[in-house]
């Protein structure tokens, strides 16, 4: 297992390096930008290598980009400071396999490694939860649902039709209706008549 | 009839030298009339005009005009003179001897007399010679009269007479322009006095002048005119005489009213009793000729013999001959031939040698008819020739008055046209005033269109100046925002993370805290700039934005955006912060259930709309707060992408709209 890892800052760099050998990996080479990381990337054609997103000249997106472009062999796993499900989905375009927090390198690069190897993807936990950590924690049954379907069943408690949730929504009633089935689905309730509002009401939604 | 209309004037004339008693005196009047009682009673007696016709009247007036010689009395003398020549001016009745008294007075006594005392002797003079229609001789002598400088009525008549009679001779001699000038003279002059029928007479002139020169509106005039004088003195004879060239008038004109004129008048003269036998004979005639005319021919017969008396008491060629023609008409209208065929006969060849031919015409008119009558055809065939003779004379005339209708008729026209062209002219003027003004009103136009397209394009170029400046100025923010984000970012999250490394593991708390600074750090960035905006792109930026505020905010945004990458990065980057903007607005203020991100990419630009259902504001109030910096962001960024923001607010909602114009 070859492993190339290219960072412009040297401390990380070298923390990082540190990790990977301390897991077994052989770490054949480190850049400091990202140029050099996509030459050596052609040139040694390693299994994975692991990027920060923020370098001079090219950044980790551009090199991923180029290896996706190139049907390189090598795996991206993209190593950075920024927590945004963007940039994440941006990866994602690319092939990118890993996508992990620096801060928590020391909890996840081990793991993200090992699913990498085996050919699987891996996402930091932290980036998931980033967007749901502020959640307010209700009844259990209701964290199942996403933010749209728990407002829908709000306004379903208020005795609103889909027609006029649609409205206040803006949104179309076709999607209401969608959202509807999701969460009886989701909450694994009987497909009977008004089984959402009796639910809600149960719940004390109103 | 002119000939005839001479004649009659030549009785007119004279009567007008008359002095008459008047009742008004209006105000231009300088001169009155005196009446200086006679202090001779015989005197008094040759000057009363009812007694000219006594038979003794001569005798008396000899006797009288003898005794006062012969006493030396000269002026005595000479106003008997004058009563008789007064008497004989009046009534035409013009006698060699006194021509000759007068004479010889005016070789003996004149000059023992001051001249006002002796100005009848001219005057007599004169109207003897125009009575036997020598003009010449009669001029000087008016002429005369005119030297004189009249101080007071008497002598300021004198003089207006003398230019009257002047006058006179010149129309009579065809001579219309010295005619009318010496009239004027005489009217200003009678104009001075109260002498009306003096006035009259004057006006009865210039009508005469006037029906010659076939101006009949203006005859008319002056016939009425003069008429008005004459009943201002009370003078039905003379009234009577403005009638009877009215009559004349109308004749020339052939107007219908003649009849009932003649009618009328002769009536008149009949009902006055006024004894004067030519007037009588004149208006007898056309009395007679209306009678004809109506087939009256008993009546006719009746007047005819009445008018015999006074035309054989007359011995006057034109009542003569007025007498002839009308018995002559008489006769054969009424079947009867003439009777005495040679008088006629003689009359018309009296006329012949005068060049008489009006009457000419009307004497070969009546014995043509009598020879046709009397089927005298070979004097039938002579008359008729010497009647178309005469009237060829006529026609000639007439053709000459046709001509001069004519030239009048031409004069006219070419004045009309003068006026036409006149008006052309104006009206061309006018036309190239009217296009000189529009031309000017164009050009001024053009200027102010020109100035204001200028100051609109400065105000234009001014607010790109603007626009370009705000632009840069927010540019400027964004990549000072972008770079403290990048530095946060970059050196103090790796210092920390660096720092986390070193020390957390020895105490954990402190990389906890490590942790949590790491991501206020994030979370201040992210603020800042939205993190890797060029490789994100406005959509997944947007979507970012919405999701956090769902999840922070709890407020429902949903998106639909369809955008392929028109604008520039830092436009987009502007169209974020509008959206940025308004959401923060929404979840500020709005206390809305929901809200909508619509991006459109069209034909002409791209459409950004931020809905909610929020409680709304008012809109043009809300902008006039000072406090309203969130919108004034919006307006003010749209503008510096060269866009325009529309806000739309009430209690369902607000809407957002901004247009950006595609640029090339």
């Amino acid at each position: 297992m070859t492993i190339i890892i290219a960072d412009d800052h040297p401390f990380t760099l070298q923390g990082t390096q540190s990790f990977v050998e301390s897991y077994g990996y052989q770490v054949i080479a480190t850049c400091a930008n990202g140029v050099s990381a996509l030459n050596m990337i052609q040139l040694r054609q390693p299994d994975i290598a692991i990027l920060d997103i923020n370098m001079p000249a090219l950044d980790g997106l551009d090199v991923a980009k180029k290896v996706y472009e190139l049907k390189l062999r090598t795996k991206v796993i993209l190593l950075t400071m920024h927590n945004e499900m963007t940039i994440y989905n941006k990866s994602k375009e690319y092939g990118v396999y890993g996508y992990i927090l620096k801060e928590h390198a020391q909890v996840e690069l081990k793991n993200c490694l090992s699913e990498v190897a085996k050919g699987n993807q891996y996402v930091s936990d932290s980036l998931l939860n980033d967007l749901v950590s502020v959640r307010e924690t209700g009844t259990g049954e209701l964290d199942k649902l996403t933010f749209s379907e728990r407002k829908i069943i709000e306004l379903i408690a208020q005795q609103k039709t889909s027609k006029q949730i649609a409205e206040m929504l803006f949104l179309s009633e076709k999607t209401i209706e969608g959202h509807r089935s999701n969460i009886i689905e989701k909450l694994g309730l009987p497909k009977e008549k008004n089984v959402l509002l009796k639910w809600a009401m149960k719940n004390g939604l109103e | 009839m002119n000939d005839r209309l001479k004649k009659l004037l030549m009785y007119v004339l004279p009567l007008v030298l008359m002095i008459c008693a008047c009742e008004e005196t209006p105000d231009k009047i300088i001169y009155h009339k005196v009446t200086t009682k006679k202090t001779d009673s015989t005197s008094e007696w040759l000057s009363e005009r009812s007694n000219f016709h006594a038979k003794n009247y001569y005798s008396v007036f000899q006797n009288y005009y003898a005794k006062q010689l012969k006493l030396k009395n000269y002026k005595k003398a000479a106003s008997g003179l004058e009563e008789l020549t007064e008497q004989e001016m009046y009534y035409s009745f013009f006698q060699k001897s006194t021509l000759d008294t007068v004479r010889s007075f005016q070789k003996r006594y004149k000059q023992k007399l001051p001249w006002h005392k002796t100005m009848f002797v001219e005057s007599y003079i004169g109207n003897y010679y125009v009575n036997q229609a020598n003009y010449r001789l009669a001029i000087p002598h008016f002429r005369k009269l005119t030297t004189y400088k009249p101080f007071d009525e008497a002598t300021c008549s004198e003089v207006g007479y003398g230019y009257g009679d002047l006058a006179f001779c010149y129309f009579a001699m065809g001579q219309h322009a010295k005619a009318l000038k010496y009239n004027s003279k005489a009217l200003a002059l009678f104009n001075q006095t109260d002498n009306y029928v003096g006035r009259g007479g004057i006006y009865d002139n210039m009508a005469m002048v006037s029906l010659s020169l076939k101006n009949y509106t203006k005859a008319e005039v002056y016939f009425d005119k003069a008429m008005s004088n004459y009943k201002s003195a009370n003078d039905s004879s003379n009234v009577l005489v403005s009638l009877h060239n009215k009559i004349i008038l109308y004749q020339e004109m052939d107007d219908p009213k003649q009849f009932h004129l003649i009618d009328s008048t002769y009536h008149l003269f009949i009902r006055s009793k006024i004894q004067d036998e030519s007037l009588e004979v004149a208006l007898a005639s056309f009395y007679v000729d209306m009678l004809l005319h109506e087939g009256r021919y008993s009546e006719a017969k009746a007047i005819l013999s009445d008018m015999k008396i006074s035309v054989e008491k007359l011995k006057s060629a034109a009542s003569d001959a007025d007498y002839n023609i009308a018995l002559a008409s008489y006769e054969i209208k009424a079947g009867e031939g003439i009777r005495d065929i040679e008088l006629i006969e003689k009359a018309l060849y009296a006329v012949e040698e005068q060049d008489d031919y009006q009457n000419q015409a009307a004497f070969a008119q009546v014995l043509k008819e009598n020879a046709v009558l009397t089927k005298n055809y070979q004097k039938a065939y002579v008359f008729s020739e010497k009647l178309k003779q005469a009237e060829n004379r006529i026609s000639s005339q007439k053709m000459i008055t046709k001509t001069l209708e004519l030239n009048k008729l031409y004069e006219t026209k070419r004045k009309e046209e003068q006026i036409a062209f006149q008006k052309e002219t104006i009206s061309n003027g006018k036309a190239t005033i009217a296009l000189l003004i529009s031309l000017l009103m164009g050009l001024l136009l053009v200027i102010v269109v020109v100035l204001s397209k200028q100051k609109q394009k400065k105000i234009q170029t001014e607010n790109k100046r603007v626009q370009l400046y705000t632009k840069q100025l927010l540019d400027k923010t964004e990549e000072e925002r972008r770079r403290i984000a990048s530095d946060l970012h970059d050196s103090v999250s790796h210092e920390l993370l660096n720092l986390k490394h070193s020390v957390g593991e020895s105490t954990p708390s402190a990389g906890e805290k490590i942790d949590s600074i790491i991501k206020d750090i994030r979370s201040i960035s992210r603020n800042l700039h939205p993190v890797m905006f060029e490789k994100v792109g406005l959509s997944a930026s947007i979507n970012q934005l919405l999701d956090r505020a769902q999840s922070v905010n709890q407020l429902m945004v949903t998106s639909d955006i369809v955008y392929s990458g028109s604008l520039s990065v830092s436009d987009e980057l502007q169209v974020y912060r509008i959206i940025q903007e308004a959401l923060s607005n929404i979840i500020k203020y709005a206390e809305a259930v929901a809200a909508k991100i619509i991006i459109r990419e069209g034909e002409g630009g791209l459409k950004i709309q931020i809905k909610d259902n929020g409680k709304g504001f008012n809109v043009s109030e809300t902008l006039s707060r000072k406090d309203a910096f969130g919108l004034h962001n919006i307006i003010e960024r749209s503008k510096a992408i060269g866009g325009q923001a529309k806000i739309q607010s009430d209690k369902n909602g607000t809407i957002i709209t901004i247009d950006l114009k595609k640029t090339e």
